[in-house]
């Protein structure tokens, strides 16, 4: 295998919503152990791209492959299969069931055991909450616990849809704790997206910039930070905000 | 008093029969959004099954309406409801008439539509005396095998691989086979799960009824539909509470109401149905905090 | 040219002439349930009729013409009725016979008025099905389901003697709600409402369990003398039930219980009184009866389920002697006969019909006690009082 086959690329990826183009021409390589992270302002398309990705959106025109073989048409289930795994936006936790089982469903799937669901929670530090209806979780421990089920299924890449959205600062230096334990134990490759720009910048290796479905930079986070187009059109305005 | 003990026995193994067969409609309505209506069908087939084997060893004859009746449920499942597993809930409703439909038909083109007696487990129709209430053999053992069968599914639920990733796939399927649940296998183990409680529920009725007919079983699936309203869609442990809350809800009434209303006992019911479901939507065995985040 | 002419013409012809009529023979029709949930309750009256229509046909056949017979599956759809109807009386039948119920053979019948043909129902009991809810062409070979409950009640009352009853009626049909009613107006002038000591309702198909009724009936103190017992579809599923219940108290029922093929249920049943048309068990005090289920038997192999057969056969018996009577096959000259029936001594018993009334409410029944799952005849009985007909 050389190491263009290992990748998760996007080639050329366009999406239209009837009038809107949510997406144009977007090009995304991720490489196995790399941390890439997509930002962009709300609507710029990022969940977009990760449900192109992950099977849950055809695109209008180009091309989703991992290595050389082609996964464009496949079913989202069958995406995951082949090792793309991805967190929502909205959690989708199996809310009625414990933690444990939480990652015990998906584990049990790979026939995986139970064991190796304890030894997730652990990982994500949930062991405390281990016999916890998911649903009654904190939205932190919620998004920590779709971490864990979505790491069970032993991904070749990972893409996180927000996975640090409304957590505390503390909370969100676990996170990144989490992430870069993972990728350094598995070697998963991951697509981070984020508002959340401390994390984006200090953990991720490469970024791409998204405005209006188009990839408007990409590059080293310092780059990223100094590229006026960015700072004009989402950085800015971010800042502004939390300011 | 001895009216009130004897009316609480009843409402307790009434509600046990529903709370099986709710069961079995919650779990295929969690799994895939079906309201199997063909659950009822798979009752009647067992009770005929009895029925044909009356005469025979029961554990023989039951054993056989068990296999008859899990064969039955995994054939319905695989011939009529894979073809269409991704299709919207009416669609799939519109399916399980089809299905009730084509097999009571095919029941009354066997065995005609008129009602058959038989007799199974006469030992049944005896009863403990204590003091003054009578409880009837065959309450104690259907609220005896109802317990067992739902302790059983409920740990099979809990503790088995399969089972956890039934009950994921009953809280949102879509995400359970992202998460490699295999849908095929899970639905046809639900599908063979219904159909051993089916077949559960036809041996307890058939020794109540001692009597075959074609639609008999469509009631219990009615009820156990409008259990699973009450308990929550796809709340399992709801589901069951709500067939036990429909079972003694009928059964009480019936005991209390004046004999010109007691007509309308289902009218009730269903308007207690109906209260639920404007009151709480999300069933009455789930907290509203619990679904907010959906 | 010529030989194409007269084929043309000959074409024309055939099809003026109605399909199947002959020139020495006379069409009964049979729009019925051949199939689906009504059609036990259709299959011995057909069965006895086409019997009736075989000895007709032994002794000569009807003015001079064999009769035949032509059936048409109503699928137990009562909107298939109608269409079974035409179908029939597209093929010239100058009677028909329609469904066991006023729901499933109203349909039928009001076809058949329309064309003024005479359309007998086998057995509905509704006093509905005949002139006031369907026309003047239209008979039923029933007894009333009002005469039905008011004999069990003077039954119960003069020749049992009980003194208190519990009445259970099943709500699912009219038929069981005529009988329990009419039961409790005819007791309580025999006896009084106090002596009624309680009562309750069921659902034959939707309840699962009678438990609670059961309960209720336990609970009184001391117990009835007897229970009214107004059941019909898995009547016999409830009566399980109740003497499971070791409720031991007898049981008395109407034709809707009559047959054996529910006994099953409730091995060596006993104390179980139930009004019939006649046995279907071949010990009716009426040997005229137990001759027509033998040569029922050896037509179809089996005896009848029920004594229901017995309207069948009593169907072509009368229409047969109304058309004898008139000389012509005319329906205004055969009703005319009709009509004039008074305790005409037929297979199901004495009938009687007059212009305004089309079912019989004085026809005696018979009645049958179970005893160790066995039917055995008693007595044929009707009330003295005849119950007030509504429509
Ligand atoms: N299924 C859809 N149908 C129509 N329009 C859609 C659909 N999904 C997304 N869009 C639109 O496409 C654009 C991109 O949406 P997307 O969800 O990808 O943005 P995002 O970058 O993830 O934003 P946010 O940061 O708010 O999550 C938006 O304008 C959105 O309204
Ligand atoms: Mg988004």
């Amino acid at each position: 295998m050389n190491t263009a086959s290992q990748h998760l690329v996007a080639e050329a990826i366009s999406v239209r919503f009837g009038g809107l183009e949510a997406l144009r021409a977007v090009d995304l390589a991720i490489g196995p152990g790399e941390i890439v992270g997509l930002i962009g302002s709300n609507g710029a398309g990022k969940s977009t791209l990760i449900n192109v990705l992950s099977g849950f959106q055809r695109p209008t025109a180009g091309a989703v492959k991992l290595g050389d073989r082609p996964i464009g048409g496949l079913s989202p289930h069958l995406v995951a299969r082949a090792g793309i795994v991805r967190t929502f936006q909205a959690v989708r936790l199996f809310q009625d069931l414990s933690v444990v089982n939480n990652v015990a469903a998906a584990a049990a799937a790979l026939g995986g055991s139970l064991s190796t669901a304890n030894t997730l929670i652990e990982m994500l530090g949930l062991s405390d909450l281990r016999d916890q209806r998911a649903g009654s979780l904190s939205y932190a421990h919620q998004r920590r616990l779709a971490i864990a089920r979505s790491l069970a299924l032993k991904p070749r890449f990972l893409l996180l849809d927000e996975p640090a959205a409304g957590m505390t600062p503390a909370e969100v230096a676990d996170i990144k704790a989490i992430l870069l334990e993972v990728r350094e134990n598995t070697g998963t490759g991951m697509l981070l997206v984020e508002h959340n720009m401390s994390l984006v910048m200090s953990t991720c290796e490469r970024l791409v910039v998204l405005d209006s479905g188009r990839v408007i930079a990409r590059g080293s986070p310092q780059a990223v930070r100094r590229d006026p187009a960015v700072r004009a059109s989402y950085l800015g305005e971010v800042s502004g905000e939390k300011q | 008093m001895t009216f009130a003990i004897q009316t609480l026995i009843d409402a307790i193994s009434v509600g046990a029969l529903y709370a099986i067969s709710a069961l079995g409609i919650g779990l295929l309505f969690g799994i895939m959004r079906l309201v199997n209506f063909a659950q009822s069908e798979f009752v009647t087939v067992g009770v005929y099954t009895l029925m044909m084997l009356a005469n025979a060893w029961f554990p023989l004859a039951a054993l056989a309406a068990v296999v008859v009746v899990v064969l039955l449920a995994l054939t319905v499942e695989r011939l009529a409801f894979r073809p269409v597993r991704n299709a919207d809930p009416a669609t799939l409703l519109i399916a399980s008439f089809a299905v009730s439909y084509f097999l009571q038909n095919g029941l009354v083109l066997l065995f005609g539509a008129r009602p058959i007696g038989f007799d199974v487990l006469p030992g049944l129709g005896q009863a403990i005396q204590v003091e003054t209430v009578r409880i009837p053999l065959l309450n104690i053992v259907t609220i005896a095998a109802t317990s067992t069968l739902l302790l059983g599914v409920g740990l099979f639920l809990r503790l088995t691989r399969t089972g956890i990733e039934m009950r994921a796939a009953a809280v949102d399927f879509r995400m359970a086979r992202l998460m490699g649940v295999k849908a095929d296998r899970v639905i046809a183990v639900g599908f063979g799960l219904a159909g051993i409680m089916s077949a559960v529920v036809s041996i307890l009725y058939a020794a109540q009824t001692g009597t075959a007919s074609p639609a008999m079983g469509l009631q219990l699936a009615l009820v156990g539909f409008v259990a699973t309203v009450i308990g929550g869609m796809g709340n399992l442990p709801g589901a069951v509470l709500g067939g036990l809350a429909v079972g003694a809800i009928s059964v009480l009434l019936q005991a209390v109401l004046p004999p010109d209303l007691r007509v309308f006992r289902e009218a009730f019911v269903y308007a207690a149905v109906i209260a639920v479901l404007l009151l709480r939507p999300q069933g009455l065995f789930r907290s509203a905090a619990e679904r907010e985040r959906v | 040219m010529k030989i194409l002419m007269l084929t043309a013409l000959a074409a024309v012809a055939v099809s003026v002439l109605p399909a199947s009529a002959q020139d020495d023979a006379v069409t009964v029709g049979f729009p019925l349930a051949l199939s689906g949930f009504v059609a036990p309750y259709d299959d011995g009256p057909l069965k006895a009729a086409l019997l009736a229509i075989d000895d007709i046909n032994s002794r000569g056949g009807l003015l001079g013409e064999k009769i035949i017979s032509v059936e048409s599956d109503t699928k137990s759809d009562p909107a298939q009725g109608a269409t079974a109807a035409t179908d029939v009386l597209g093929k010239a039948a100058k009677m028909i016979m329609v469904t066991c119920d006023f729901d499933f053979g109203a349909p039928a019948a009001l076809v058949a008025e329309s064309q003024n043909v005479i359309a007998f129902s086998s057995c509905a009991a509704d006093p509905k099905f005949g002139v006031q809810g369907i026309g003047k062409n239209a008979y039923t070979m029933s007894t009333a389901s009002i005469s039905q409950g008011a004999t069990l009640a003077e039954w119960a009352h003069n020749e049992k003697g009980f003194k208190t009853v519990y009445i259970l009626k099943d709500t699912m049909v009219e038929y069981t709600k005529s009988v329990c009613d009419s039961f409790e107006a005819r007791w309580t002038e025999l006896s009084s409402a106090e002596s009624i000591v309680g009562r309750d309702t069921f659902h034959g198909v939707n309840d699962t369990s009678i438990a609670s009724q059961i309960s209720r009936i336990k609970a009184n103190s001391p117990q009835p003398d007897f229970v009214m017992f107004c059941g019909a579809v898995n009547g016999g599923s409830a009566v399980r039930q109740i003497r499971a219940a070791g409720i031991d108290l007898p049981l008395l029922s109407s034709e809707s219980m009559d047959g054996a093929y529910w006994l099953a249920a409730i091995p060596n049943l006993s104390d179980f009184y139930v009004a019939v048309y006649g046995s279907a068990f071949g010990n009716d005090p009426d040997p005229k009866v137990n001759d027509f289920v033998k040569s029922f038997s050896a037509k179809y192999g089996v005896a009848p389920v029920t004594g229901h057969a017995l309207t069948g056969y009593s169907v072509v018996e009368a229409w047969a002697k109304a058309v004898e009577r008139a000389g012509t096959f005319d329906t205004d000259a055969v009703r005319a006969e009709l009509d004039k029936f008074t305790a005409e001594p037929l297979m199901v018993g004495k009938t009687t019909f007059t212009p305004e009334l089309h079912i019989n409410v004085d026809r005696p029944m018979l009645i049958m006690k179970i005893v160790n799952g066995k039917h055995e005849p008693i007595e044929r009985f009707i009330t003295t009082k005849l119950p007030k007909v509504s429509f």
